[in-house]
């Protein structure tokens, strides 16, 4: 039986909701097909979204794996994690933001923007570079701001509210998931 | 094995891991440590001034400079230092691959070690922006012998030598890589996990491989190894080897992580080109990105082929 929408918000055009079970949502439509039409689309979290639902997705519309060359190993490492209990302390939830970095020097002044999927923890980030998959999985994930910053000043950045694609959110979590790794056996 | 190392540094954060790995070589390998800064380039011949490379800015080089220069690097490595037998502070001023290169010759090094650049960043800011840096392009192209590249702290003990991933591609380089491999697992009783990876990514050229082509190269992969790296195993037996396919740096990643290296080594290069014209393949380039452990890159066979 399909889960029901949540109904504090009417479906809005182009936005794709991805559902706490991985199923991508197109207004009041589960997408049964291939998800490709829905990678341009604004994404949209269901309340209640976490990683694990995240991989529930790339699980249920397996084509959406080829964007990364990192997700089927991810995927392998997510199946022999447990069903439960796979957070971390110390970590309250994990956003996908976006930065836009004004680099003056050294070579021409440019802009980069990129995104940033971090940890949240009692309003401060965190990076999650050394946590595995077995500590991330249940904590929440959301959309964050687009970060500016101007000539390296990471004190003063300015902070915009933003909005995702779905490419956006599987690239920029698939990528910056494919950094983890540590080895379990020696942590310094 | 390593009686001479030279860790060439920025003396910023972004090489603090990078100090790590060569203060624990030091140790382990009772070796000579130069810890090696090269400063500003010279605006001319001789020129009293010198150029922060990272800031632009003019400074005068005078007697006093250097100094000041080298007991800003102590100060930075003192915790590290604390604990070092033979280690040797000493900055120059010049461009820097060029000077590293210089140094290494001079003293006659067996290992370099080195940050992959030096600027500290986002992980998503990695993704547009050149992973290895160009002094150590230079430095891995020319350097004779291998260069140790550290972009992530280094989460695995060296003084602790277990597991030895070597990357196999069956190119020259490549074999200099597997000696330089198999010496150091000698050396110190480690695991020695030969890896090849039968390319299949989604990058290469031509149509899409049926699985009955793939299992065909893991046979030609697997000949290639008994016919070309087998004989030279001779009586050490304390190795593995593994061929699967996929693309390559992500497999290597992958079977590192699952083997729990405490370094990989690799051909600096995977075409068959004059390693002097050769520039740090891809691969590489991916897998020091990502890597957790350090990685080993291999372009001349001079201190690493059998004797």
């Amino acid at each position: 039986m399909p889960k029901d929408l949540c109904p504090a918000r009417g479906p809005s055009m182009n936005t794709v909701r991805i559902r706490t079970d991985g199923m991508l949502a197109d207004g009041d439509r589960v997408v049964q097909t291939s998800p490709l039409g829905c990678l341009g689309l604004k994404v949209d979290l269901e309340p209640g979204f976490i990683l694990r639902s995240f991989f529930a997705m790339v699980t249920a519309y397996p084509l959406l794996a080829e964007v990364s060359p990192f997700l089927p190993a991810l995927m392998e490492q997510v199946r022999s994690c447990p069903a439960s209990g796979c957070s971390a302390s110390g970590l309250q939830r994990l956003q996908l933001g976006r930065a836009v970095d004004m680099i003056g020097f050294p070579g021409p002044p440019r802009l980069e923007i990129y995104t940033v999927f971090q940890g949240i923890d009692l309003g401060n980030t965190v990076e999650i570079k050394p946590y595995g998959l077995e500590d991330l999985l249940d904590i929440g994930v959301e959309l964050g701001p687009t970060r500016h910053m101007v000539f390296g000043d990471k004190v003063d950045v300015f902070e915009f509210a933003s909005v995702f694609n779905l490419f956006e959110l599987i690239d920029g979590i698939a990528w910056s998931l494919s950094f983890h790794g540590t080895p379990r056996q020696c942590r310094i | 094995m390593f009686t001479k190392i030279l860790f060439a540094t920025t003396a910023s954060p972004a090489c603090d891991n990078a100090a790590k790995v060569a203060f624990d070589l030091e140790l382990k390998w009772d070796a000579k440590l130069f810890v090696f800064h090269v400063l500003g380039i010279p605006s001319r011949g001789f020129s009293p001034f010198v150029t922060d490379v990272r800031t632009g800015e003019s400074d005068q080089v005078d007697g006093d400079y250097i100094d000041w220069v080298k007991e800003e690097m102590r100060t930075t490595y003192a915790s590290l230092l604390k604990d070092s037998d033979n280690s040797v502070i000493d900055a120059v001023v010049g461009v820097p691959a060029r000077e590293i290169l210089r140094k290494a010759r001079e003293e006659d090094v067996d290992l370099i070690v080195m940050g992959a650049h030096t600027r500290e960043e986002d992980v998503g800011a990695t993704r547009y922006r050149q992973v290895v840096g160009s002094t150590m392009q230079k430095v891995a192209k020319s350097a004779r012998c291998p260069v140790v590249i550290i972009s992530r702290p280094c989460t695995t003990c060296w003084k602790l030598f277990s597991h030895i991933v070597v990357g196999l591609d069956f190119s020259k380089a490549s074999a200099s890589a597997f000696f330089f491999g198999l010496k150091l697992c000698k050396e110190v009783g480690a695991r020695l996990h030969l890896f090849h990876a039968v390319d299949i990514s989604a990058n290469s050229n031509g149509p899409v491989t049926s699985q009955q082509e793939i299992e065909v190269k893991i046979k030609e992969a697997r000949h290639k190894f008994d016919r070309l790296i087998l004989p030279h195993l001779k009586d050490f037996d304390n190795y593995e080897v593994e061929i699967w396919e996929g693309t390559p740096y992500v497999e290597i990643l992958k079977f590192a992580r699952d083997r729990q290296a405490d370094l990989i080594v690799m051909a600096h290069h995977a075409r068959e080109i004059d390693p002097e014209k050769a520039w740090l393949g891809s691969t590489v380039e991916q897998v020091v990105l990502r890597a957790s452990c350090p990685v080993a890159s291999v372009n001349h066979p001079d201190k690493v082929a059998p004797q």
